[in-house]
């Protein structure tokens, strides 16, 4: 209860820290003021409101989206090395989202905050991001051995790479340019359509993987005695896959490819709860992956840096720590 | 009262066992023996309802388990495959308190009656001690008592379990198939297991199912000895 007290107030506080952080140096009072709807310049108030808090609502949402789905990931992989990024599935959602970029004018992809143009983006991350997971599925039923399964992810993500880097080669500078600012990560161009949408994915993810928590606490057990006892496991699978397709979809879509948060948070979950079972490390995910994904963009704010370049340098050293840990 | 009722188990156009008959009753340990790809494994996935029979049917108390919801078969056998399963933080209580799955809702809250009933599975598999623990600091012998200890809290009629001695050193063998005998002689349930160690089972099996070529044939362990040595082609066991 302590823990998750103090989880609850770190979280609050690393949202108040991030809507303070900016290049525009705005006072922490005036911030509050503007949000509060006090007496502030309008300037100020339109910073705040129109850019800060959405980037730093993306930040909470996006950290809490793609630390579940790897969670989610590790459990159904029953791997602790699974996780959007490393199973190809966020490289789905980019080549989605770079048919998407490339394939239309890039003022309209990015720029436009119409309904049509954030779901068309979303749209064909979803797709992408559920086709790279059916293969990886379908493989997984034919192949047991899950080393082989993460091999194989990781192969599909660079080959579809490739292909995204063969779609530049053959595009105009201005999709090129929109193209390559969407890869660095960016938790910037999330507002109005897009940030309801993210949050609806969010949410409607999160509400898939609470209700299938006894399920998943079975499936640590194996897929064998899931069913044994008394789990219908092919719909668990689907429940989970539809969950996970919308949470990194969207955020890939939105935001870019974010590394590493998705394969880190979930240890950092199960350490800080001390628990492996599910109805605990939902609610424990969702609270690291907003702690640490709004850690990271302070980060990047203060330094000017890109996103994602922030939490690989934060992950890396997460996974290192995992690997060492399941050596024997 | 298990029934296996001219079964046929096998994959597409592979058939492992074919045409087989045989009964268990409540507080019987049985043994199934046969050589490795004999189809010990098949049956014993068929016994849980998992294992869709060729042919025949499969029958606990008179119901076909096939035709069972699964939450409903799984509230009448349960099982420890040869999976190796070591979950990091799951304490050896939170597993075995999986086990009451089929008899909890969809939160998987345990009343205390389901805690009550994970107690006594950790006492009968003398695991008490280790309830706070988790797997991955234990040997493999305690690991096999608390995924046996999981299979008691799910409180079916019928327990099935596929190899539970292979990767236990000689006292571990035993100390298992000790355990095994004592849950069916003590709780009234029907125990079957696989098995390569025959010169254990001997000692504590009532009854043997030993496959091969010609199907399923039924010894009890007095005479059983015999037909193993014949159809396994060895002097001594």
């Amino acid at each position: 209860m302590i823990l998750w007290t103090a989880g609850a107030v770190l979280l609050a506080a690393l949202f108040a820290a991030d809507m303070m952080t900016g290049s525009a140096g705005i006072r922490a009072a005036d911030v509050w003021k503007a949000m509060a709807g006090g007496d502030v310049p309008e300037q100020t108030r339109l910073i705040v409101m129109q850019i800060r808090l959405p980037k730093t609502v993306t930040a909470l949402l996006a950290g809490m989206a793609v630390s579940v789905s790897g969670l989610l990931m590790q459990t159904l992989f029953r791997n602790p090395l699974a996780g959007p990024y490393v199973l190809g599935i966020s490289s789905g959602a980019s080549l989605g989202a770079a048919l998407c970029v490339l394939g239309t004018s890039a003022s309209a992809a990015l720029a436009g905050s119409s309904v049509l143009a954030a779901a068309g983006m979303a749209g064909a991350a979803w797709a992408g991001a559920a086709a790279v997971l059916g293969i990886i599925a379908l493989a997984s039923r034919k192949i047991g051995d899950i080393t082989v399964i993460l091999i194989l992810g990781m192969m599909l993500g660079a080959g579809i790479d490739a292909v995204v880097q063969v779609l530049q080669f053959i595009s105009d500078e201005q999709s090129l340019k929109a193209y390559v600012m969407w890869t660095m990560g960016s938790l910037g161009n999330v507002s109005g359509v897009r940030l309801w949408l993210l949050a609806a994915a969010v949410l409607a993810g999160t509400g898939m993987a609470a209700v299938s928590c006894k399920p998943l606490n079975l499936l640590l057990l194996g897929e064998g005695y899931a069913a044994s006892c008394g789990t219908d496991v092919r719909r668990v699978r689907l429940t989970v896959y539809a969950a996970t397709v919308l949470l990194a979809g969207t955020v890939t879509a939105f935001c870019g490819p974010v590394g590493f948060i998705g394969l880190a948070v979930p240890h950092l979950a199960r350490l800080a709860a001390g628990n492996a079972d599910h109805r605990v490390l939902i609610p424990a995910t969702l609270l690291c992956g907003g702690v640490l994904m709004m850690s990271c963009d302070i980060i990047a704010r203060a330094a000017a840096i890109p996103i994602n370049a922030v939490t690989s340098l934060a992950g890396i050293p997460v996974v290192i720590w995992i690997i060492l840990r399941h050596r024997r | 009262m298990l029934e296996i009722q001219n079964l046929t188990l096998g994959y597409g156009k592979n058939i492992l066992l074919r045409n087989i008959s045989a009964q268990a009753s409540p507080g019987e340990l049985i043994v199934i023996a046969g050589r490795n790809g004999s189809g010990k494994s098949t049956l014993i996935r068929a016994m849980t309802g998992l294992q869709k029979p060729l042919a025949g049917r499969i029958l606990t108390d008179g119901i076909d388990i096939g035709s069972l919801p699964r939450e409903t078969a799984a509230r009448k056998v349960s099982i420890v495959n040869t999976d190796r399963v070591r979950i990091p933080w799951l304490k050896c209580r939170d597993l075995v308190a999986l086990g009451r799955a089929p008899w909890t809702g969809w939160t998987g809250r345990l009343s205390d009656r389901d805690e009550e009933a994970v107690s006594e599975a950790l006492e009968s598999t003398g695991m008490t001690d280790f309830a706070m623990r988790s797997m991955d600091s234990m040997s493999d012998g305690e690991c096999q008592r608390i995924m046996i200890a999981r299979a008691l809290a799910q409180d079916t009629p019928l327990l099935v379990l596929d190899e539970p001695t292979a990767f236990l050193d000689l006292p571990g063998r035993h100390q298992i198939t000790a355990l095994l005998a004592r849950l069916a002689s003590e709780k009234g349930k029907t125990v079957i297991f696989s098995t390569h160690d025959i010169g254990i089972a001997l000692q504590r099996a009532d009854r043997f199912w030993i496959l091969d070529r010609d199907g399923l044939i039924v010894r009890n362990a007095a005479e059983a000895a015999a037909d193993i040595m014949e159809i396994f082609g060895i002097q001594e066991i």
